[in-house]
């Protein structure tokens, strides 16, 4: 078996920016990483690769966290392919939250939510990026509009007309849910 | 030696691309007050400081020295006017959107001193370098004032608040006695301020107007210095720092998460705020599919509605007391969505004595619709009306819960393009025998490439049996042959299980004519779910012209179907032969996945040479040993018990056998699920239980499990993490069930 190579990655956004160490495998789930490998040698290897991204070291670090954990995970190629741990092709699956992906997201706050979301754009971890959203996305399904501000700290910018208006589109729509539950 | 620069300070450097001479010795001269700071030589820091701040190219080179003492002059020792100018403007600003500070940053002081204004993010740094020098010289309102006149330079830049934050914290938790805490009573003297609580709360307002300015600047990067404000505020626990972030999620972030949600959750997203309302509003994607299910009071809004809306490709309305489908707002559908291609209306089921709806519709809509679905509508008129609108596009046309007029209404209309027909019968107002028939020339005719049909709740029949009709029949027996060259493509074929055949019994079923086409070779999937034995029969075997030479009495053979993936017919009596014919070559060219058979008890498939009355007990593996598919996930057996047939045919045993139909799905290497309707036996429940552990089954649907046995099932079920079901009886997959 191949030895296990660490990769050094640090954030070069704001000065003094931690540096984080992570197993090659994992680091591959990121289409950046991928991309700049491509440039080095094996051995340039012991050279720290600087990433810039608006995101804490607490959420990188969050992100390292999943991607460390999720290594054996299948990981999209820049072609688009999907590639298994030992480099086969794999058919492409939907993703879904697995136990530990369920008790990562849920252990979020909003802050690092929305860090983690930042930095796998920026690092194009696909299936974290995917997750991510989903999770977002069940949040605010089926809350209404009120939950929704609460939820995720937005304070509304509509003046009382423009909410009038608003309700009167959306009463063309009938809450779904509401029929479900009569059925 | 030269000082080592300080981080903050590099970090800029490193953001800033473009900088001349002139930076360079601002940078130095920067670096160079700092290293004196370090070394407490603060006077000598002052000096090289005023010197870097006039190499900055807003001064004037001639007269800057003379305007910055002329300023400092000016204002005497005490700064009064312009630090309470700013106390002023900080406790008037509204917090949602402050301005009152920008404004008195481009205004001249009371005093008339006209204060600086310079975007240079470095004239900025080295004012900062200033107030950190004039602070640590314990000149702590002197250093206030210089770090809100950095604030006036640019009220975008984040460098002064940061300082004058850090100066004015550095008060509040001055220990008694000591300079700062006599510059703190002195400043809430001038700035008439009753304790150091308001002076706590003006910090916080100070915080947060300096985010507010400094992250709505599109001209400067947020750099080092605004992540340092940042800071600051969420260690002064000021909200606007905590909502920032998700609130501002980017846009590609916010249209992935958008496009995770159903359309009643984007309804809600609209009203959010602005900035959500513009993202879901402007994503055409969204918009394409859209249930208008039961609007509120919609009369007035839905034009209008629809114009914001014209992405919408599949529309589908439910009818309700509040909102009836009339004529008008069908046409604005009908012409108001240029990229309509699947409308979906469903109407109130109405009691059959009172009239179906009824509309007018002029001229064909401006969409090409390729998909209708109509659900209750009785009254023809409209329903022929918009196939007479839209007939030259449809591809899919759904039918349900109609009226048995159709037959009028669909055989008059040509569908040149129609690949999936659906017709349901709704309401059951006539009695049996009087109940829809529907005749099938008309409509295969009009139809000549569909593909799927579905057919619910009526009695079918090839033609009339009109004296007259069957006149023109015989003559038309020649032409009978080409019934073969009707509907060549259809392929997936389901009777329901209200269909019913206009002729009773088998034999007779067999020697009629058959009331549909006959089945070709590429059929894929047949489901025969009614209850009537003759229509399987019919629809399978039925004599098209003369009875076979070879077998008089029996059936047709039947054209082999290699690709036949489904079968399912809930009727027994299909002879051996029959089914062998059917099942064979689709088993032996593994196309076959789904099979569903019932088996009358004791009477599974009559020999022909017996008459039919050899009563054999079921053994599956034995009867059907040409079913080996190894495609085969979906095993299905309906009113069986293998167990030997009973010595009194009039008292059979309660007793039930499945064993043999457990030993069956060892055929089967790629199965998963079974269906399982053997009927009320005794000894019914160990035998589900027996297939809740089966190593490959997966999913379960049966419906004779009932009170305590079915507690317990759903726990073993659950242990082995098998999916039980109860349902007696399950809808033809790839038809979405409508609520009917």
């Amino acid at each position: 078996m191949a030895p296990i190579q660490i990769l050094k990655l640090q954030n070069t956004f704001k000065p003094g920016g931690k540096v984080f160490e992570v197993e090659r495998a994992a680091a591959e789930h990121s289409g950046l990483v991928q991309m700049l490998l491509q440039d080095f040698d094996d051995s340039d290897l012991e050279a720290i690769i600087p990433i810039s991204v608006d995101v804490s070291d607490k959420g990188l670090a969050k992100v390292f966290e999943w991607m460390t954990h999720s290594k054996d995970l299948p990981k999209t190629t820049d072609d688009g392919s999907v590639r298994g741990p030992d480099d086969s092709a794999v058919n492409w699956k939907p993703l879904t939250f697995s136990d530990w992906d369920k008790k990562f997201f849920d252990a979020l706050d909003s802050e690092a939510l929305y860090e983690i979301l930042i930095a796998a754009n920026y690092l194009d971890i696909k299936p974290l990026y995917e997750l991510g959203c989903q999770f977002v996305a069940n949040m605010i399904r089926g809350k209404t509009t009120e939950q929704i501000r609460e939820i995720l700290n937005i304070t509304s910018d509509f003046n009382p007309e423009e909410e009038l208006r608003i309700r009167e589109q959306k009463a063309l729509v009938k809450d779904e849910s509401e029929t479900a539950e009569k059925n | 030696m030269a000082a080592p620069i300080r981080p903050v300070l590099a970090a800029l450097w490193d953001a800033t691309a473009d900088y001349d001479e002139r930076d360079v010795a601002m940078r130095d001269g920067i670096t160079k007050a700092h290293g004196l700071m370090d070394s407490h030589e603060y006077s000598e820091a002052l000096h090289v400081i005023f010197e870097t701040v006039s190499l900055c190219p807003c001064m004037a080179p001639s007269d800057s020295a003379a305007a910055t003492s002329n300023g400092m002059a000016r204002h005497g020792k005490d700064k009064a006017c312009h630090i309470s100018q700013f106390i002023a403007a900080l406790q008037s600003e509204d917090p949602e959107h402050p301005k009152a500070l920008c404004q008195l940053a481009s205004q001249p002081c009371s005093c008339g001193y006209s204060w600086p204004s310079c975007p240079r993010i470095l004239h900025a740094v080295a004012l900062d370098a200033l107030a950190e020098c004039l602070n640590k010289a314990d000149q702590h309102v002197n250093a206030l004032s210089t770090a809100l006149g950095t604030i006036r330079l640019d009220p975008a830049c984040a460098v002064g608040y940061c300082r004058a934050a850090r100066i004015i914290h550095q008060l509040l938790i001055a220990p008694e006695h000591s300079p700062a805490a006599r510059a703190m009573s002195g400043l809430l003297k001038v700035a008439s301020l009753p304790s150091a609580d308001a002076l706590r709360e003006l910090l916080r307002s100070l915080v947060r107007t300096g985010l507010y300015n400094t992250s709505r600047s599109r001209t400067r990067p947020r750099g080092p210095y605004y992540f340092i404000l940042q800071d600051i505020a969420h260690r002064l626990k000021i909200k606007e720092a905590r909502r920032d972030p998700v609130e501002w999620f980017p846009a590609e972030v916010l249209t992935l998460i958008f496009s995770h949600l159903d359309i009643t959750s984007l309804i809600k997203c609209l009203s959010v705020s602005k900035r959500w309302n513009q993202l879901v509003r402007r994503d055409s994607v969204l918009w394409e599919d859209l249930r208008l299910n039961r609007p509120r009071n919609p009369g007035r809004f839905l034009a209008k509605f629809l114009q914001q809306h014209q992405e919408i490709r599949t529309f589908v309305v439910y009818e309700s007391s509040s909102f009836s489908l009339n004529g008008s707002k069908i046409s604005t559908i009908f012409y108001g969505l240029p990229r309509l291609q699947r409308l979906y209306l469903t109407a109130l089921p109405r009691p059959s004595e009172l009239p179906g709806l009824d509309f007018q519709l002029r001229q064909a809509p401006g969409a090409s619709l390729t998909q209708l679905t109509l659900v209750y509508f009785y009254n023809q008129r409209p329903v022929k009306k918009l196939l007479d609108l839209t007939c030259n596009t449809l591809e899919v046309l759904d039918l349900v819960g109609t009226d048995f007029e159709v037959n009028n209404t669909l055989g008059s209309v040509f569908l040149p393009r129609l690949r999936k027909l659906r017709v349901t019968l709704g309401h059951l107002t006539k009695s049996h025998h009087q109940r829809g028939v529907i005749e099938m020339k008309p409509i295969v005719k009009a139809t000549p490439r569909l593909e799927q049909f579905f057919l619910d709740g009526f009695t079918i029949q090839w033609f009339a049996e009109d004296d007259d009709e069957l006149l023109r029949l015989n003559e038309d027996d020649a032409a009978a042959t080409c019934k073969d060259d009707l509907w060549p493509s259809l392929n997936t074929l389901v009777l329901g299980p209200r269909v019913l055949l206009s002729v009773n019994g088998i034999f007779a079923a067999y020697k009629e004519f058959s009331a549909l086409p006959p089945l070709t070779s590429n059929m894929r999937s047949i489901e025969i779910l009614c209850h009537d034995p003759a229509v399987a029969h019919n629809v399978l075997f039925a004599v098209d012209s003369a009875p076979h030479p070879d077998n008089p009495d029996g059936p047709l053979p039947v054209t082999p179907m290699p690709n036949l993936e489904v079968f399912r017919c809930t009727t027994q009596l299909l002879t051996r032969s029959g089914l062998r014919q059917i099942l064979e070559p689709a088993a032996k060219s593994g196309a076959l996945k789904v099979l569903e058979l019932a088996a009358e008890p004791f009477l599974l498939f009559p020999d022909e040479e017996g008459g039919g009355h050899e009563r054999v007990p079921f053994q599956p593996k034995v009867h059907l040993d040409y079913v080996v598919s190894p495609n085969l996930h979906t095993l299905g057996l309906r009113d069986f018990n293998c167990l030997r047939y009973p010595d009194d045919p009039w008292n059979p045993p309660d007793l039930f056998d499945g064993q043999p139909f457990i030993d069956w799905l060892d055929s089967f290497p790629s199965l998963h699920t079974v269906a399982v309707y053997p009927g009320p036996w005794a000894g019914v429940d160990e035998f589900i239980m027996k297939l809740i552990k089966h190593p490959r089954v997966q999913v379960i649907h049966q419906d004779v499990l009932r009170g305590v046995a079915w507690d317990r099932a759903v726990q073993l079920a659950e242990t082995v993490e098998v999916q039980l079901n109860h349902t007696p009886r399950y809808m033809p997959a790839g038809w979405p069930l409508i609520e009917d």
